[in-house]
């Protein structure tokens, strides 16, 4: 299909990302190569990704971008599709990306809030192509994706279908989250001491339960889908890498296994700390007596000054959201504009505190550990966008205008994405 | 199930979390005043009267009606363009 690409006006199957994938490399072979993952989905399907750049790989960092680790999140897959759609055509043809003026309706009743123009220069987008080597893997779990959207409501409680396709007699225990399966803390009841982590929250880091949501599977990066996310970190040599999810407005970074801390000593890998680790908030009253409060190592020193540039990062990826939204970050006058497209910054262990504590298995902090195991690897800055509000349909946005929820989203993945990938050009 | 937005103190929230039928999308949780959060949920009609007598206050975003309308809409638009396209 050639350009122009618009925004979608229904959720995309997995054949259609897989045909625009091949689309764009078709069209654009300048400038974008269609990669397969080494592996295919547990129900079979290959799965594809395209790399876009102005030029071999000469040692430029590498940006990766994934989407659709959970099946029922509609929005991230067609977002970053559109993200790349729009700086193929913009790089070649020397056009702004321009999002037309545009209102979404909240629910549950409005009213409208109207946002104004939103542009990519051409400028910034040649920057960016010229300056980074950019991965785009809009798609992590199609078998899922598919199940959900083809099997409304795809769980007994009317949210969506979560976790991957990996088969089972008993259809309760179907499915592993891909989220929970990564080689990082994966058997958390040697990382953590269990005891005190649950005397303070209800459940785990993840589930040990097959029907549970955030069940972890049988091993680490047990599953296909897993093991091809951990391969494109591994394979491109990611110096940034997001994870785009849905829903609750938040930028997040790294770590996801336990606070950010200052002390080499108290790292995952470390024999010294295996089941003794809290995961509680610093000055949690559940932290035993004498006991020291744990805090993951995130080095801080120069030149990368890794945990500085991860606020850092994260807030730019703010910031452009509400900028893109009309929004001047700088003034805090309060409007619908600024209530509706803010983006909380935090770290992932303390996104769900105080309703349960950090977890563990997921795809950033396996990006993260990376600089960790081989310290050639370094810097590595990861985050996860939580994309998307309940306001704006949850999992499931529509993609009609009105009410607009979809084509907020999308302008709002393109703001903080290109942000990110500015940072790193 | 409707979706809805549920907000309380932890305590209140804590408490919501045993409440059957009803899902907590923890990465909706927002600090509020006060020492109170908000967080999404899908929830059945039951389960919403439940959570409101353990002292949360709820409220619904997209009915049970809306929501199943919603699905329902959107997998048939899907559907259709899957045939269209011959990718059954």
């Amino acid at each position: 299909m050639p350009p122009p690409y618009p925004t979608p006006t229904v959720p995309q199957t997995p054949a259609q990302i897989e045909a625009a994938l091949a689309d764009l490399s078709a069209t654009f072979p300048a400038l974008c190569t269609l990669d397969v993952f080494p592996n295919p989905s547990v129900e079979n399907r290959k799965i594809h990704f395209v790399r876009i750049a102005d030029a071999p790989p000469n040692g430029r960092p590498a940006v990766v971008l994934t989407g659709g680790v959970h099946a029922r999140e509609s929005a991230p897959p067609d977002a970053l599709l559109h993200f790349a759609q729009n700086l193929l055509v913009s790089r070649t043809t020397g056009a702004d990306i321009v999002f037309p003026a545009a209102s979404c309706r909240p629910l549950p009743a409005g009213p409208a809030v109207n946002y104004p123009p939103f542009t990519i220069p051409a400028a910034e987008v040649e920057r960016i192509l010229n300056g980074v080597d950019l991965y785009v893997a809009p798609l992590i779990n199609p078998d899922g994706r598919l199940f959900d959207q083809l099997n409304p409501p795809s769980d007994p409680i009317g949210a969506g279908w979560r976790k991957n396709r990996r088969p089972h007699p008993d259809p309760t225990r179907i499915g592993v989250d891909i989220n929970r399966n990564h080689d990082i803390a994966w058997k958390f009841e040697d990382y953590y001491d269990m005891g005190v982590y649950l005397s303070f929250y209800r459940d785990g880091p993840a589930s040990t339960d097959r029907r549970a949501e955030t069940y972890r599977g049988p091993s680490a990066a047990s599953e296909p889908e897993t093991a091809n996310v951990q391969w494109l970190i591994d394979h491109t040599r990611a110096t940034y890498f997001v994870d785009v999810h849905q829903f609750g407005r938040k930028v997040l970074l790294c770590w996801g296994i336990e606070d950010n801390g200052s002390d080499p000593s108290m790292t995952f890998s470390s024999p010294a700390w295996t089941g003794k680790r809290d995961g509680l908030r610093p000055g949690s009253p559940a932290l035993p007596p004498g006991r020291p409060d744990y805090q993951e190592f995130v080095t801080d020193s120069s030149p990368h000054f890794v945990r500085q540039s991860l606020g850092t990062i994260a807030g730019e990826m703010r910031d452009a959201i509400l900028r893109s939204a009309g929004v001047d970050p700088a003034v805090t006058t309060a409007s619908p504009r600024r209530a509706h497209s803010t983006y909380d910054v935090g770290q992932s262990a303390s996104l769900y505190h105080p309703l349960g504590g950090p977890v563990t298995g997921t795809t950033d902090d396996y990006a993260f550990r990376r600089q960790f195991d081989d310290p050639t690897r370094a810097p590595v800055f990861a985050f996860t966008i939580e994309t998307g509000h309940e306001e704006e349909s949850g999992f499931h946005p529509d993609y009609g205008s009105p009410p607009g929820h979809y084509a907020k989203i999308e302008r709002e993945v393109h703001a903080a994405l290109t942000a990110l990938c500015a940072s790193a050009a | 199930m409707s979706l809805v937005q549920i907000e309380g103190s932890e305590e209140v929230l804590r408490a919501v979390q045993d409440v059957p039928e009803l899902h907590l999308v923890r990465s909706s949780l927002e600090p509020r005043a006060d020492h109170r959060y908000k967080v999404a949920a899908y929830a059945s009609d039951r389960a919403v009267e439940a959570a409101v007598a353990q002292g949360a206050r709820v409220t619904v975003l997209l009915s049970s009606e809306g929501a199943a309308e919603h699905h329902a809409r959107m997998s048939a638009a899907i559907g259709r363009g899957r045939a269209e396209r011959g990718e059954v």
